[in-house]
């Protein structure tokens, strides 16, 4: 009696420690199989063009209780870009847009994160697409934290949006026809590590 | 700046040719000495960048696009240094250099993956200046003239097969400055006096060799038949001189026109090869 007793109050210690561990900021790995990235981009004002990163991932820092404490490191490959059109996926990748042969990824690196409401923040970082490198501001939306009932791995998901200027990072190419300013729509999961 | 492509680029092409033809008369009414004269065509070169692209790129340049500005600029620089200092030996080493250089510099990111296909471009980039620069010692306006009609048909050829390797940019680049060097030559048609100078090969020549270096090198993309076909200009030169029907006839103009018909074969043959072999609807 004296045994199982004693196993209950080591094990209820321990349970308490580790799930303390979880509201300290912790490493996760963006999930790719359930992260997103869209962006839409006007056609002559007729319609918007979507597009996908295929590929992308990153790491970022995140503790709940603390998120003004947080890191973000993303890193897209060009050449998995994707807007339903194989001709303008090739036509993308040259030296007068996203320049894929010398610069083949887009990185975007977390410098200040802002709480705004319960669930809200903003994140102010350096986007680089295409050798420029420009200050960009992700609205944030914290969805949930917590365990994923699947592989019990520790999950916490956000959705974000920006706007920003293709011009600014040098693309001006056929500016009165395709729009200038293009909207980012990113899903994210991150799977503690 | 237009509210479309085409009326950017209409908009462009008129602006320098424009600009171009009054600084041409000027220069001849003012009798501005010959070294000053040849910087209208590097003059023009960077002029259709700045419309192309909209801007004066950064220092140091990012990318192959930016690059092409200040390979143009530092061309420009050099060749009048050397004709003010008026050293054909030294004017002649540079040429040699400059393309290779400027291969290597564009190329750089492609040094590592695909160094044949840098060091290819390089030697064509070369062989093109060589042909060009060919009679130097022949300063006659007339020669001068043959020489801007070379990199302005060049220019104009190069254009579609731009368009076509996905560098819309560079299409109106190569427009532009098409147009504002055949306004250029205007003035000089009845007189002997046009100015081709190291400058004008250096910066002129030496920056739309970079502009194809990027589109090949870069946006990798184009058509390399079309291409090879296209750089059958550059020989137009050579061979026009044992033709009759450009060499031998009377009259500057009409020799001058001949000649240029003659660039043109190549490049309306380099333009339909790319149009036919393009595997898809017209990118607009």
């Amino acid at each position: 009696m004296l045994k199982l007793t004693r196993a209950y109050l080591v094990s209820t210690v321990l349970s308490t420690l580790l799930l303390a561990g979880q509201v300290e900021a912790k490493t996760f790995d963006i999930d790719i199989v359930h992260s997103s990235m869209a962006f839409f981009i006007d056609h002559l004002g007729f319609s918007r063009v979507i597009g996908v990163a295929k590929e992308f991932g990153g790491t970022f820092e995140f503790d709940a209780a603390k998120p003004e404490a947080s890191s973000l490191d993303v890193n897209v490959k060009v050449a998995s870009i994707s807007t339903n059109n194989t001709q303008r996926d090739s036509d993308i990748q040259g030296a007068d847009w996203f320049n894929a042969t010398e610069f083949p990824d887009i990185t975007f690196v977390g410098k200040e994160f802002k709480q705004a409401n319960e669930n809200t923040g903003s994140i102010v970082g350096d986007l680089t697409i295409a050798g420029v490198t420009q200050p960009a501001t992700l609205d944030v939306v914290f969805n949930k934290e917590g365990e994923n009932p699947w592989d019990k791995s520790h999950v916490v998901g956000f959705s974000a949006q920006t706007t920003v200027k293709r011009s600014d990072f040098g693309m001006k190419s056929a500016l009165g026809m395709i729009g200038d300013e293009v909207r980012l729509y990113i899903e994210i999961e991150g799977r503690g590590r | 700046m237009g509210q479309s492509p085409q009326e950017a680029l209409v908009i462009g092409i008129g602006a320098v040719s424009l600009a171009a033809f009054l600084l041409a008369g000027l220069c001849q009414l003012l009798r501005i000495g010959r070294v000053w004269r040849a910087l209208l065509v590097p003059g023009v070169f960077l002029a259709a960048y700045f419309m192309a692209y909209g801007k004066v790129p950064s220092f140091p340049p990012v990318g192959a696009v930016n690059k092409i500005f200040y390979i143009a600029l530092l061309g420009t620089v050099l060749g009048l240094m050397v004709d003010l200092a008026g050293k054909p030996r030294l004017a002649s080493l540079l040429m040699a250099l400059q393309p290779v250089a400027a291969a290597l510099y564009i190329g750089e990111a492609r040094l590592r993956a695909a160094p044949i296909e840098v060091l290819g471009a390089a030697a064509a980039g070369f062989a093109a200046m060589w042909l060009m620069r060919r009679h130097r010692e022949v300063s006659t306006g007339e020669e001068g003239m043959r020489r801007a009609l070379v990199l302005a048909i060049a220019a104009l050829g190069f254009a579609p097969i731009a368009l076509l390797g996905a560098s819309s940019a560079s299409l109106q680049l190569c427009l532009i400055f098409a147009f504002a060097v055949l306004a250029t030559l205007v003035w000089n048609l009845r007189n002997d006096d046009y100015a081709f100078g190291t400058s004008s090969l250096l910066g002129g020549a030496g920056g739309m060799i970079a502009v194809v270096y990027a589109v090949t090198l870069i946006t990798r993309k184009t058509d390399l038949l079309a291409l090879a076909v296209w750089s059958l200009i550059f020989l137009v030169p050579s061979l026009s001189d044992r033709l009759p029907w450009v060499a031998t006839r009377k009259g500057k103009v009409v020799r001058l026109v001949a000649f240029a018909l003659f660039c043109a074969v190549p490049a309306v043959c380099a333009t339909a090869i790319a149009v036919l072999s393009y595997g898809s609807s017209f990118p607009i």
